[in-house]
């Protein structure tokens, strides 16, 4: 059933109430932003919440340098403030967000291509073999019981990093994002099959990253 | 966020699951996110972007209606009524058009009409015309008078009259009677020749000798026709016999030839003997 959007006037100058009220959280996104149109601030406040640590990860991710990383994640949400009344119900909102990132980080690798290239010719192969870069230097000093969890988070935030770019789009949007493999093609836009490949890839290739850097076999 | 609900034909193996689930919990573990001051900065924009927005709306109402989605009553009405206003504004043009501009537009039965006039008359005309090219040919090489070519055009309708030896007087009529007097028509304007002679002090002989051979054509078609006095006989009759008495008052010299007598009327005549005869004993 579809829910009706609730015109507010002047919402920009009203009282402050709670964001987390129950009524926006049960909101999709789709009627927030067009709740932010009409002029609910609270509406683009729930939907930033729910949106901003995924998109926040995934330029951290991306970009190794965190204040370039949210440069480039206050520029995407500008984007969306000011193209919120062009954002047409029929596309998914995550979809919509994470196409205007991804453009952003292209155009961002594009502009430095010193970069791209580092970034193409250290991660060109699709096929991610283990190797001994992987390789954690304390693991040899440590025992294996020892690794704790945030070791292991740190293991694999490094691995993510070390994918190569393709594989890595794919698997920060599956998993920061929640898209689905046809709504990663649409973002990255390649074929249902391209993304589907690119993700068993990027988890295969984490999957050799940990048990060379933890010596656990997942 | 792991997102194998939403995926309905990608699933993930065992081991992608737990990479999944690992990274899902590091996340939620690290809070990893945006700095409080980013939030603030990103919630100023959108504030500052909604009054922007809202003093734009209360400008325009258009723009109100884009981005809420919600056409308003008044907007609702102007594309109701669009299309048929429409069609009556054009209609009424169209009207008013054609009242104020009656006059040019063709009516059928016009067009019949003129075509049929067209049809009678310049098929006779064309003909003609084509008839008369080398007279206007002979006419520019000669240079002369318009007379002359009145002149040559009726002699030349003379021959073609005495050539063809008609049969019947209805088509002596025909051919006799409409070929000349289209070839006087067109070739020579009659009031310029009236004109041109009462302009004119005095006619050279040669002319007057022209115009007494148009006369006698004209005459004998007449005869011909068995028609009453054409007016216009008439009038040259009166012209040539007033330049032959000024002529004759100017030239004692001048003999009256039967030329010129047998195209004027017997009054003319009697009148031009006596101004002869009073002249001879002046003279």
């Amino acid at each position: 059933m579809k829910q009706s959007v609730k015109p507010k006037v002047n919402y920009a100058e009203s009282e402050p109430c709670t964001p987390d009220s129950a009524d926006y959280q049960q909101q999709t996104d789709t009627i927030l932003i067009q709740q932010y149109v009409a002029g609910d601030l609270l509406a683009f406040e729930t939907l930033y919440n729910r949106h901003k640590g995924g998109l926040y990860r995934y330029f951290m991710r991306h970009i190794s340098e965190a204040s370039l990383a949210e440069d480039l994640y206050q520029e995407i949400w500008n984007k969306v403030i000011v193209q919120a009344k062009h954002y047409k119900a029929s596309a998914k909102f995550t979809t919509w967000l994470y196409t205007l990132a991804h453009h952003k980080l292209v155009d961002h690798v594009r502009h430095l291509s010193v970069v791209n290239k580092v970034v193409v010719t250290s991660h060109n192969a699709e096929s991610f073999e283990g190797s001994e870069a992987f390789k954690d230097p304390h693991m040899d000093n440590e025992p294996e019981g020892q690794f704790t969890s945030t070791r292991i988070a740190e293991s694999l935030k490094q691995c993510i990093s070390q994918l190569p770019q393709a594989q890595k789009d794919s698997f920060l949007l599956k998993e920061e994002a929640g898209l689905s493999v046809n709504d990663i093609a649409t973002v990255l836009n390649t074929s249902f099959e391209a993304s589907k490949s690119r993700l068993r890839y990027a988890y295969e290739n984490l999957r050799q990253c940990l048990h060379v850097k933890t010596g656990r076999v997942m | 966020m792991s997102g194998d609900n939403k995926n309905e034909i990608f699933t993930l193996l065992t081991h992608e699951k737990k990479i999944s689930d690992l990274y899902q919990n590091n996340k939620e573990e690290q809070f990893e996110g945006p700095s409080a001051k980013i939030d603030a900065r990103v919630m100023a924009i959108a504030k500052l972007q909604l009054s922007d927005n809202h003093h734009l709306m209360t400008k325009d109402p258009m723009l109100k209606q884009q981005t809420t989605g919600y056409p308003s009553t008044q907007s609702k009405l102007k594309k109701a009524w669009q299309w048929p206003l429409s069609l009556v504004a054009s209609v009424g043009i169209l009207g008013v058009l054609f009242i104020t501009q009656n006059k040019y537009f063709i009516h059928p039965t016009d067009v019949i009409a003129k075509d049929a006039g067209i049809l009678n008359e310049p098929v006779m005309r064309t003909a003609d015309i084509s008839m008369l090219e080398p007279l206007t040919e002979e006419v520019v090489a000669e240079q002369s008078f318009p007379v002359m070519q009145v002149a040559a055009s009726a002699q030349r309708a003379e021959g073609q009259l005495e050539k063809k030896h008609i049969t019947t007087l209805t088509m002596k009529t025909m051919s006799v009677s409409q070929k000349p007097k289209i070839l006087m028509d067109q070739i020579l304007d009659k009031s310029m020749l009236e004109d041109n002679s009462a302009k004119t002090s005095s006619m050279s002989l040669s002319d007057m000798s022209k115009l007494a051979e148009l006369l006698k054509l004209e005459l004998a078609i007449l005869k011909m026709s068995e028609r009453d006095t054409d007016s216009s006989i008439a009038k040259k009759q009166q012209t040539l016999f007033q330049h032959l008495t000024q002529y004759q008052k100017n030239s004692a010299e001048f003999e009256m030839t039967e030329k010129y007598l047998s195209v004027l009327t017997e009054k003319q005549v009697q009148q031009l003997k006596s101004f002869s005869a009073e002249a001879a004993p002046e003279n």
